[in-house]
């Protein structure tokens, strides 16, 4: 996907960026949710798929295809499906 | 001088839990979803009374008869464990009695998990190169299931129980035990525990008060716990670093690698793992299905059950990872092994 770590100060204009959306869709498919049931209000504890296995889905699918960790403490602090989007643009280039 | 693994050997408890037991007992537990994540369908239970001594002696004396090894010749008995018989005395001492090894056999016990087994090639390689013993007999046995609670969904989908046997020794038609890279981080310790009953926190009225998680597992402070984000941040972190470490000691790379040997943790983080490090499939034998996590036995229960497919002069990456948190891998140069 052209996804790498933010910082880097060079040909950021040849960056292919992940939009939010796509983020979104990575989220539903870890945890086997159709498509568009999540949106960056989304409470995480309101949804019931959303297990601590749904989180090693979402831990290793952002490890696969971003080469990014979220590390387990972090998680604690995950409110909604936005602090998780947070995350990752902290580390990438999202789109929002 | 080099030390060899001439022989393997596993035994395993006759009672089987399977999912559909698990499902009958725990209703709202998925056990089809589970299943498809971690690949396990059952695991081996050791009976109430069945201890680790009982488990290993099996896998032992099934291993000497198999090899028509004389007891006598034994001078070095290792036993990992995490559940001995007693809090002392050593298990491997029980043991060593109880298979007619001489009374001029070492024996003692280590306790280590996931990584056991190649801390304990590391152990008898340094006894048998040092030239101190010349037949160390290594045996993994744990009975995680006494410590797991079961209504704790976590882990109980997770642990079955088992034992194995390895002898290892200086005779080079074996397959030699090559490089090593071991670490250790026990700021990890708490992620992978039973916090009560030793002298930290010994059993009283308390510490076996059930209390319930937010995923709705059951468990109190005498039982087995275990933070699957922390274990999964941390076996990302750790794996391909020793991978990486073992082979650069070695000098060769993963490519000439032709067995990747992973503790067998489940096929969620195995296969995770396995793709993370591209090592392909068929590289990486999965052997959970039937047996679950056995925690130190996955290694020799994975070599015992797919060691006959390796050829002579491969190469063979053994890679243990887990509760402490301890981790090791180390090489061998596949030749003759006896799998008993």
């Amino acid at each position: 996907m052209g996804f790498r770590p933010s910082g880097s100060i060079i040909n950021d204009w040849e960056v292919a960026n992940v939009h939010v959306n796509d983020l979104l869709d990575l989220f539903c498919d870890s945890l086997e949710l159709d498509p568009g049931r999540l949106t960056l209000d989304t409470e995480i504890q309101d949804v019931e798929e959303w297990t601590s296995v749904g989180w090693l889905s979402i831990m290793s699918a952002l490890d696969e295809q971003f080469d990014l960790q979220l590390p387990a403490k972090e998680i604690r602090g995950f409110k909604k499906v936005q602090d998780l989007v947070n995350f990752v643009a902290a580390r990438a280039d999202v789109v929002m | 001088m080099n030390a060899y693994i001439a022989g393997v050997s596993s035994y395993l408890p006759d009672q089987i839990l399977t999912n559909e037991q698990l499902q009958v007992e725990n209703p709202d537990w998925d056990m089809d979803r589970i299943e498809s994540k971690v690949g396990i369908k059952a695991r081996h239970i050791a009976a109430p009374g069945e201890c680790a001594s009982d488990l290993a002696y099996a896998a032992a004396a099934q291993l000497l008869a198999g090899m028509q090894l004389d007891p006598t010749a034994v001078d070095c008995l290792i036993l990992c464990t995490q559940s001995p018989d007693y809090q002392l005395p050593t298990t491997a001492c029980i043991l060593q009695n109880r298979l007619g090894l001489p009374t001029t056999c070492a024996a003692l016990d280590f306790n280590q998990g996931c990584s056991g087994y190649v801390y304990g090639l590391f152990l008898a390689k340094g006894l048998v190169a040092a030239g101190l013993c010349r037949n160390v007999l290594l045996l993994t046995a744990e009975t995680y299931s006494k410590v797991i609670h079961p209504r704790d969904r976590s882990v109980r989908v997770l642990f079955g129980d088992g034992a194995t046997a390895t002898l290892i020794n200086s005779d080079p038609s074996g397959a030699r035990i090559g490089e090593f890279s071991l670490g250790t981080d026990g700021s990890g310790y708490a992620n992978l525990i039973v916090p009560a009953g030793a002298s930290r926190q010994p059993v009283n009225e308390v510490t076996g008060q059930l209390t319930e998680d937010e995923g709705g597992s059951v468990r109190s402070a005498e039982n087995l716990f275990m933070d699957g984000q922390e274990l999964f941040t941390f076996t990302l972190k750790r794996v391909p670093e020793v991978v990486n470490a073992t082979l650069s000691k070695a000098g060769i790379t993963k490519d000439q690698v032709d067995w990747f040997i992973f503790h067998q943790a489940n096929a969620f983080m195995n296969e995770h793992l396995r793709m993370k490090l591209k090592v392909p499939k068929e590289k990486a034998p999965l052997c959970l299905e039937q047996i679950g996590n056995t925690v130190s036995n996955t290694i020799p229960l994975t070599i015992h059950e797919v060691g006959h497919s390796f050829r002579a002069g491969e190469k063979v990456m053994l890679v243990g990872f887990g509760v402490g948190y301890s981790w090791g891998a180390c090489l061998l140069d596949w030749n003759k092994v006896q799998l008993v």
